[in-house]
């Protein structure tokens, strides 16, 4: 791999011993920057010889807590070096690409070649990498369409913790293929895909994906509609959502929130306490057009009205760059999770008797509250909230506490769980349910050595 | 045959411009036979000093421009606006020749041990009978003619009949100049082939310089042929054939594809690309004849191309406003409505023109500009392609097609069996280099703009469009290597 | 134990980093803000590890500000491998303006000076600007040995303007010193050179010695202070920076400092000039961070770029505030010079892949260290300073000579005198060219090779001298009747005379004017000297744009 790959400077390992989230773990030993797959696979063959804990991790861009280490000891293998594009194909409408890639990277290069992605990353799409979100089941830009980031994988290449390369989907001839890729997810055998997607990181290491590709859109539209409440917002909300017209459906909960990113509009529109943005990307001008007035009609049936485009505009021309200005709020707590369309209105209301108890306000501190509508018929749930007063850190964790307790009562069920959400989860988890995660570590990584820790699968 | 008087007639008009005497085969033998003798008197001067000659030969030309461009819009039917153009690249060539004589210089050999003893010289082939084509009354016809005589081969030259006077007109003032070696070169006046079989039976001919068509160009060949069958001589057992070698150099038809990308001005590609397919009334073997269109900006671009089409004008040649003078004949007119009609029976859309003017004669014909949507699928098999397609159209008639890539681009502009050039309008520096590469054409224009007198441009084509195939500079072909081993310096005490 | 206060002074920026990663490992964005952010950290590229950007340096010194952490060389050497460009800087959305990483390293590396962590290298360039004036060890009085007579230069008294050559380019990229002195008296600017000029210092900022920078700035305003003339022109970015932005807390107000680009975009915009390259070149510009991002300063290269004929400018896609760093500076040039190479090919590649011939800078240390990593099969690809290539096209003011002595007649004095005025004519011809005017009073005389008069002009290095009679050797002839000559002396301009002339080659009358050449050499040669371009612009050859 060569001397300037590896690394175990003190000043290195503290740069990798965090995300972007206040979480803390343990600093790794050694980090190391592998380029290839073939170097993956040695590392992890030695990593097992030698019992020696791993974790991959891609941009750390996460607000989990999942790429920090959680023991001693851990050889962190950065995979950002490895962000090529490896094919497209435009037969089957596909892109493989190496783990590392962000997909801020992987959009620009593949619209030049006149193609786009069905989900499209997580808000945090610049440095964020493919390999990290389909760890994670990020949900993010064009999910209302699409899905989430793992929704669009066709094929995985993972290393398991033998250093054995797994090639996933249609990819499961031996030898000499003519195809390298994967284009078909399910099809001869069970789809081995699915068990790691989303493991955090947990059974394998992977190394490659196979995405799949549409072409750019001919024709794109943009509306904002404001609503007076949370009730009917939901509910055009969740009939545009069921009839699945949009790209991306956006949901601002509140009118703090509206204040934090569009103020102008309540500044016009006096009594809008909550917005719900749509863009629509068609093959064509007209069907763009079509879809438009189909959510025109869905809203004003509901009690809205269109207030314009600078939302939904400014949401989809400024992809990925949208998350950060809010960073002059303060820090940001977060509490990304899914739950059904209808019980926003309920889970709002919990929120915004939390934010009396614990004085968030007069606390200094300030939150937004967003939703993404997500294919096929369900929404992510955002509550974010944000402390610049440091000195005030006990409130925060209380009330983050409280707020995911109810979230996750309330019929949510988290997304990119790390420590943000494992506690919560791995004391609801049913016995049956959790005894085949275990049992499925055992098998897939018999030494424990693969991201130890996380999930307390052994 | 008895010698005939041809009338040349003003292709706009009618009128009888003048009346000339026709050659005979007896009048060309001795023609040739006259040249033959003199081509020594060519000899006699060597290359730069022949250059000097054209060069102030070129003067003249300049100083007779007003008559000679007269003379070539009412016996050729091109446009005054044109003419000029015509008149131009002949004299430009003509004032800096001597530029041809980068594919003739010595060139020395050096062998693996590091000797000079050896080197490629360059000399004249022989005599050499050339046939011009109709639509460039002038600019052809001489050039064969200074090609040759800027090589030191004798030349005859037969313009082509409808239009031979500005050449004769030429010929004239090189007498008059008193041009040293004009003995060796004399034009022929000859309607219809007899001529070409005289040449082509003849063995004082060594070279065979030709612009037609493909077919006519095969049939020359099949003509050759056959004289060479009958000059068989069976009496040793073993058919010998007595008839020598004639070298061949055939410029024929040109099925231009222009690729137009997605990543260029289009107002400005299609103000040059109408000049390129229209010019002359598109009878160019040059002219870009099959539009291929990257389908993002194809219907912009129709728009745009359709705009300038609807500028040009059409009329009386003389005028300096009109950019489409008469058809040279009928048989053009015919095959512009042959061309339509076949297209049409595609559901071929017509964007503008596919509208005659028929004087009921054989002059004061005109085809409107017309432009023809042939869809990319109707291309893949060539034998079932409309025929506007697989031939030349060479009036003004042109075809546009709507490319899905620039992959497709060039795989339609190389299905032709033509390939004379290929110009592409494009920004993309990397796809540039793949266009140079994958082109089936002998020379390929990028970026660059039409009807260029650049004194660099070529004639030659791959395919159909040219045998031997290749990018052509005139003075090249006709002279041959000759390879000199001298080791005299070494050799020479050994010897004497 | 040791104190970081400085970085202490800055902890509110390092609390309110989100570590959401755009500095560190952004992808080439899409926004329609344009954007043009593409893997920022150019220490990042090369060395791979987070350590190196951004992200990864705020997360170290949270680690400092907390005392948990142990200092050694490894340390020590990371502390000086930040280029301090300021990419990430402008990538960051975090804050206004962004999390400035730069001004927290620099706060580092006082602290670390102040508790003595001195590295050996950067105690010999302190000791070097106190004794020599200048960082590279090189001896004070040997500063502007490189300009012939550099005592005529001193006289600011009576200049306009002071020039500030700076260090760099006194003791190392003399090349551009010199183009810039000459472009400059080219011009006629009065300007001056200040005999004690020294250094600017910015090393020593960078490096972290703060008092001894404060010092040294209080000293050189001084010194600037003193001199009449306040207009102080800067060929390097970096001193340019030093004075403009370091200084300004010491800074007096009426001290003007202009980069050299900056000041000629201004005079061009009275005093236009020309400038034309031999052969057509791609040209793209690096915006030096200095220039840049620090200054703002985005413009005038490029206005100046674009006045260059027979050129194509071509942007790079990482441009303006967006520019990737060269790899040169915060010291790194002399602290890590395998580092600064290694990340100038990075940079040098975006220019190859946009198949640019020469890319141009307006730094010294761009320059240097872009040419010091070009790839070995580049194909001629070249990087200059914007000095040097506007030095070397420069249309230069073309003298004239004549003498009139054996001249016949009357109309071809008269010819010489007029063509006399403009000698610009003649440009594109090689000096040594010579080529003959010769006049016939018809055209049967000049088939007769009968002069009526004649003269040659012959091409120097400074201008044209005309001079009666033909050539012994000229390269060719340009015949002309005396009716053309006595129309062609009436027109009243350059470009009518070349309209004319034109005219009368391509449409000549025995009775009205004609114009004919003969060549007396190879084609060939005669383009090589020049004279291709001189019958273009001569109207001989045929305009395309009339052709059709």
């Amino acid at each position: 791999m060569g001397k300037e790959n590896v690394s175990s400077e003190q000043f290195v390992l503290i740069s990798y011993s965090e995300d972007a989230s206040p979480f803390e773990g343990k600093e790794p030993q050694v980090v190391v920057r592998p380029h290839s797959t073939e170097e993956v696979s040695e590392l992890l063959e030695f990593a097992s010889k030698n019992r020696i804990p791993v974790i991959g991790v891609g941009a750390r861009s996460s607000i989990n807590g999942a790429p920090i280490p959680r023991v001693d000891n851990v050889m962190m293998i950065d995979l950002t070096g490895m962000k090529d594009i490896l094919s497209i194909d435009e037969d089957v409408m596909t892109v493989t690409v190496q783990a590392g890639i962000t997909w801020s990277g992987l959009i620009h290069q593949l619209k030049e070649r006149g193609y786009k992605l069905g989900f499209r990353g997580p808000y945090g799409g610049n440095a964020g990498t493919v390999g990290g979100s389909i760890s994670a089941n990020s949900i993010g830009c064009g999910a209302s369409a699409h899905g989430g980031a793992c929704d669009g994988v066709v094929g995985i290449e993972v290393v398991l913790s033998s250093g054995e390369i797994l090639r996933t989907g249609s990819n499961w001839k031996n030898g000499s293929n003519k195809r390298k890729e994967s284009f078909a997810r399910y099809c001869t055998f069970n789809d081995l895909s699915g068990m790691f997607l989303g493991d955090h990181g947990t059974l394998g290491i992977k190394t490659a994906a196979t995405l799949k590709i549409y072409p750019l859109p001919k024709g794109e539209a943009f509306s904002d509609f404001g609503f007076s409440n949370i009730e009917q917002a939901t509910k055009a909300f969740h009939e545009i959502q069921q009839s699945h017209l949009a790209e991306e459906l956006v949901m601002l909960g509140d009118a703090n929130s509206i204040d934090l990113l569009a103020s102008t509009y309540r500044s016009t529109f006096k009594n809008i306490n909550c917005i719900v943005a749509v863009v629509i990307e068609e093959a064509d001008e007209i069907l763009a057009q079509r879809r438009k007035e189909l959510c025109e009609k869905i809203v004003r049936k509901h009690g809205g009205k269109s207030i314009g485009m600078f939302l939904s505009k400014a949401h989809w021309f400024n992809m990925f760059n949208l998350v950060q200005s809010l960073f002059e709020e303060g820090f940001w707590y977060n509490t990304c999770h899914l739950r059904p369309i209808s019980s926003l209105p309920q889970l709002i209301e919990t929120f915004h008797s939390i934010a009396t108890k614990y004085e968030l306000k007069e606390n200094g501190f300030n939150w937004i509250i967003s939703a993404l509508g997500v294919d096929h018929c369900f929404t992510s749930g955002w509550i974010t909230i944000y402390m610049k007063d440091h000195t005030k850190k006990d409130v925060m964790i209380e009330a983050w506490d409280e707020l995911r307790e109810a979230e996750i009562e309330l019929e949510g069920v988290p997304y990119w769980t790390g420590q943000l959400w494992e506690p919560y989860v791995l004391e609801r988890v049913d016995p049956t349910f959790y005894k085949v995660l275990k049992q499925l570590k055992t098998i897939l990584d018999p030494f424990n050595i693969i991201n130890p820790m996380t999930f307390k699968l052994k | 045959m008895s010698s005939q008087e041809l009338e040349i007639k003003n292709k706009y008009t009618g009128e009888i411009i003048d009346r000339i005497p026709a050659d005979t085969p007896e009048t060309i033998q001795a023609k040739i036979k006259r040249i033959h003798r003199n081509q020594e008197k060519l000899r006699e001067m060597d290359f730069v000093e022949r250059a000097q000659i054209l060069s102030k030969f070129a003067t003249r030309l300049r100083f007779k421009k007003k008559q000679l461009k007269e003379l070539i819009v009412a016996e050729g039917g091109l446009p005054i606006k044109y003419s000029e153009w015509e008149i131009a690249i002949v004299s430009n060539g003509f004032k800096f020749c001597e530029w041809y004589y980068q594919f003739m210089e010595d060139k020395e050999l050096t062998s693996i041990e590091g000797e000079k003893f050896a080197k490629i010289v360059y000399l004249p082939e022989g005599l050499a009978a050339c046939v011009a084509p109709r639509n460039t009354p002038l600019s052809l016809p001489l050039y064969q003619l200074g090609a040759n005589y800027l090589v030191g081969n004798a030349a005859i030259v037969k313009p082509s009949t409808a239009c031979p006077l500005t050449m004769i007109e030429a010929y004239s003032m090189m007498e008059e100049a008193e041009t040293p070696g004009i003995d060796a070169l004399d034009i022929a006046i000859a309607p219809g082939r007899w001529a070409v079989d005289e040449f082509i039976k003849n063995d004082l001919i060594k070279v065979f310089l030709s612009i037609s068509s493909s077919h006519t160009a095969k049939d020359i060949l099949v003509s050759y042929a056959r004289m060479l069958k009958k000059s068989v001589d069976k009496s040793m057992g073993v058919p010998m054939y007595t008839l020598p070698f004639k070298k061949f150099v055939f410029e024929c038809a040109g099925n231009d594809a222009g690729i137009i990308m997605d990543d260029v001005n289009l107002e400005q590609v299609a103000k040059w690309n109408v000049d390129a397919s229209y010019t002359n009334s598109g009878q160019q073997c040059f002219s870009m004849k099959r539009i291929i269109v990257h389908r993002d900006v194809y219907d912009e671009y129709i728009e745009c191309v359709i705009r300038e089409m609807e500028k040009l004008k059409y009329g009386d040649p003389m005028d300096p406003d009109v950019d489409i003078g008469p058809l040279g004949s009928r048989k053009i007119l015919m095959m512009m409505e042959v061309m339509v009609a076949d297209a049409k029976k595609y559901d071929a859309k017509i964007y503008t023109g596919a509208e005659k003017i028929d004087t009921g004669k054989d002059y004061g014909l005109f085809y409107k500009p017309t432009l023809v949507e042939i869809k990319p699928e109707l291309c893949e098999d060539l034998s079932k392609a409309p025929f506007l397609w697989r031939e030349e159209a060479f009036g003004p008639v042109r075809s546009v097609t709507k490319a899905d890539s620039f992959e497709d681009a060039i795989r339609l502009a190389n299905a032709s069996n033509y390939g004379m050039r290929a110009v592409v309008y494009t920004s993309n520096l990397e796809r540039i280099e793949i266009f140079k590469k994958k082109l089936e054409a002998a020379n390929i224009y990028i970026n660059a703009r039409p009807m260029l007198t650049d004194i660099t441009v070529a004639l030659g084509g791959i395919k159909d469009s040219a045998y031997p195939p290749g990018a052509k500079y005139y003075p090249q072909e006709l002279v041959y290597q000759k390879y000199i081993m001298d080791q005299t310096a070494k050799n020479l005490d050994k010897i004497k | 134990m040791v104190k970081f206060s400085e970085v202490e002074k800055h902890s509110d920026l390092i609390q309110i980093c989100g570590k959401c990663g755009d500095c560190a490992t952004s992808g080439t964005q899409l926004s329609t803000a344009k954007r043009h952010v593409s893997e920022p950290c150019p220490v990042k590229n090369v060395l791979g590890f987070e350590a190196y950007d951004a992200r990864g340096r705020i997360l170290i010194l949270k680690r400092i500000l907390e005392n948990n952490f142990k200092i050694d060389d490894g340390f020590l050497n990371w502390a000086y491998t930040c280029t301090e460009c300021g990419s990430c800087r402008e990538t960051c959305l975090a804050i206004e303006g962004g999390i400035d990483t730069p001004l927290l390293m620099d706060a580092l590396r006082q602290d670390l000076v102040k508790n003595n962590y001195r590295l050996k290298k950067h105690e010999l360039i302190l000791e070097s600007i106190r004794k020599h004036h200048n960082p590279y060890n090189e001896p004070l009085k040997e500063r502007f040995a490189f300009l012939d007579a550099a005592k005529n230069y001193f006289d600011v008294k009576n200049a306009d303007y002071i020039l500030y050559i700076g260090c760099t380019e006194s003791y190392r990229q003399q090349n551009i010193a010199l183009a810039t002195i000459e472009l400059l008296e080219h011009l006629g600017i009065n300007f001056a050179i200040l005999e004690e000029e020294n250094c600017c210092g910015s090393i020593l900022r960078r490096y972290g010695y703060e008092e001894e920078f404060k010092e040294l700035a209080k000293s050189n305003l001084t010194y600037l202070n003193k001199q009449t003339t306040k207009k102080i022109i800067f060929p390097c970015a970096g001193c340019l920076r030093t004075f403009k932005l370091d200084y300004q807390d010491y800074n007096s107000t009426d001290l003007q400092f202009f980069h050299l680009t900056e000041f000629l975009e201004e005079f061009f915009k009275t005093h236009p000039y020309n400038f034309k390259l031999q052969n057509h070149k791609k040209i793209g510009y690096h915006d030096p961070c200095h220039l840049g991002r620090h200054v703002g300063v985005y413009e005038a290269p490029r206005t100046l770029l674009k006045l260059l004929e027979n050129s194509t400018f071509i942007e790079l896609d990482a441009l303006r505030n967006y520019s990737h760093c060269c790899g040169a500076g915060g010291g790194v040039k002399s602290s890590n010079p395998d580092l600064a190479v290694e990340i100038a090919k990075n940079r040098n590649a975006e220019a190859l892949q946009k198949a640019i011939d020469i890319l141009v800078s307006a730094c010294p240390f761009c320059e240097r260290n872009l040419a010091d990593g070009i790839p070995e099969n580049a194909n001629g690809f070249m990087v200059v300073d914007i000095a040097e290539i506007l030095n070397k096209t420069i249309q230069k003011e073309l003298s004239t000579e004549i003498s009139h002595l054996g001249v016949k007649s009357e109309i071809c004095k008269q010819y010489m005198k007029f063509l006399g005025q403009y000698p610009e004519i003649f440009s594109d011809l090689i000096p040594g060219s010579d080529m003959d005017f010769a006049i016939y009073d018809s055209f049967d005389d000049f088939e007769e090779e009968k002069t009526m008069d004649a003269f040659h002009v012959l091409r120097k290095e400074e201008g044209v001298e005309i001079i009666p009679g033909k050539a012994d050797d000229a390269d060719l002839e340009l015949a002309l009747s005396k009716e053309a000559i006595a129309k062609l002396i009436q027109t009243k301009s350059k470009e009518d005379y070349a309209t004319r002339f034109g005219d009368f080659y391509n449409d000549p009358s025995f009775e009205e004017g004609w114009i004919d050449f003969l060549l007396h050499k190879r084609t060939k040669t005669l383009i090589d000297m020049g004279y291709g371009k001189f019958a273009e612009a001569a109207g001989i050859l045929e305009d395309e744009e009339d052709a059709l």
